[in-house]
């Protein structure tokens, strides 16, 4: 009788996504800090930060909706 | 004052003093970090043609989501290491004001240091433009001997560095004679 292996894909795909969130989150949040608190500019930091922030969530959107295809 | 307007653009400015220069590292240090998140946009584009052309149409199908999630990721992370590398380009930076030189580096995220050196303790500065490329672009290291407990700045890959050497040695001239 061969053996079939199922790939448990929807759940490995779901954690890697939260793992990712998380990482994301945390080094984002941090980078962000630092610019704002040590930057010499605080418009520049603002103008960059809001630009990174924006193209992030874009791509977080568009990879939460392909997890909900799974 | 607004948030977004700073009183000092430096810790530790004191009232009467003057920035004359702030100076950050050449554009091309930062460029070649950017060669490296190109050959890993290309990467993407190059993966993302195999896939596309080579997977089977089943295997596509039914993975599919799954592969873009896969890159979404990818995405993610390489515009965070992006964003990360111009932070701390843009975080290190060198000030050149009327009483002293200020070099602030950014080791890391969370390692700030600022070194500090009154003008009145300069004994010598140099530069140096060794290469094809510092030649090409006229950037180099200016290198300011001190009579300070650090005995040498080292202003590194900078745009311009004779400019910044007579500056310095300017300013030293226009101090007051003690």
């Amino acid at each position: 009788m061969p053996l079939t292996f199922h790939l448990p894909v929807n759940t490995i795909s779901l954690v890697l996504f939260l793992i990712a969130l998380l990482l994301v989150i945390f080094y984002s949040a941090l980078t962000i800090y630092s610019l704002l608190h040590f930057g010499k500019s605080r418009i520049v930091g603002a103008i960059v930060s809001a630009t990174y922030i924006v193209l992030t969530l874009a791509l977080l959107l568009d990879a939460f909706f392909n997890l909900r295809s799974l | 004052m607004s948030y977004f307007q700073r009183k000092y653009i430096f810790p530790g400015q004191q009232e009467n003093e003057k920035v004359c220069l702030i100076i950050r590292q050449h554009w091309i240090v930062l460029a070649g970090q950017m060669l490296f998140a190109v050959l890993f946009v290309a990467i993407y584009f190059i993966v993302s043609y195999v896939l596309n052309t080579y997977l089977p149409k089943d295997l596509l199908t039914r993975y599919g989501n799954v592969v873009g999630l896969a890159k979404d990721l990818y995405l993610i992370f390489l515009l965070l290491g992006i964003f990360l590398a111009w932070v701390i380009y843009y975080l290190n930076v060198q000030i050149v004001t009327n009483q002293r030189v200020v070099d602030i580096t950014q080791n890391g995220l969370l390692q700030h240091t600022v070194s500090e050196l009154e003008l009145s303790h300069i004994e010598d500065v140099t530069t140096e433009v060794k290469g094809f490329l510092p030649t090409m672009f006229n950037y180099g290291d200016v290198y300011i001997q001190t009579a300070a407990e650090k005995e040498r700045f080292v202003f590194s890959h900078i745009s311009r560095p004779a400019d910044v050497q007579k500056l310095i040695l300017d300013l030293y001239e226009q101090l007051p004679k003690q």
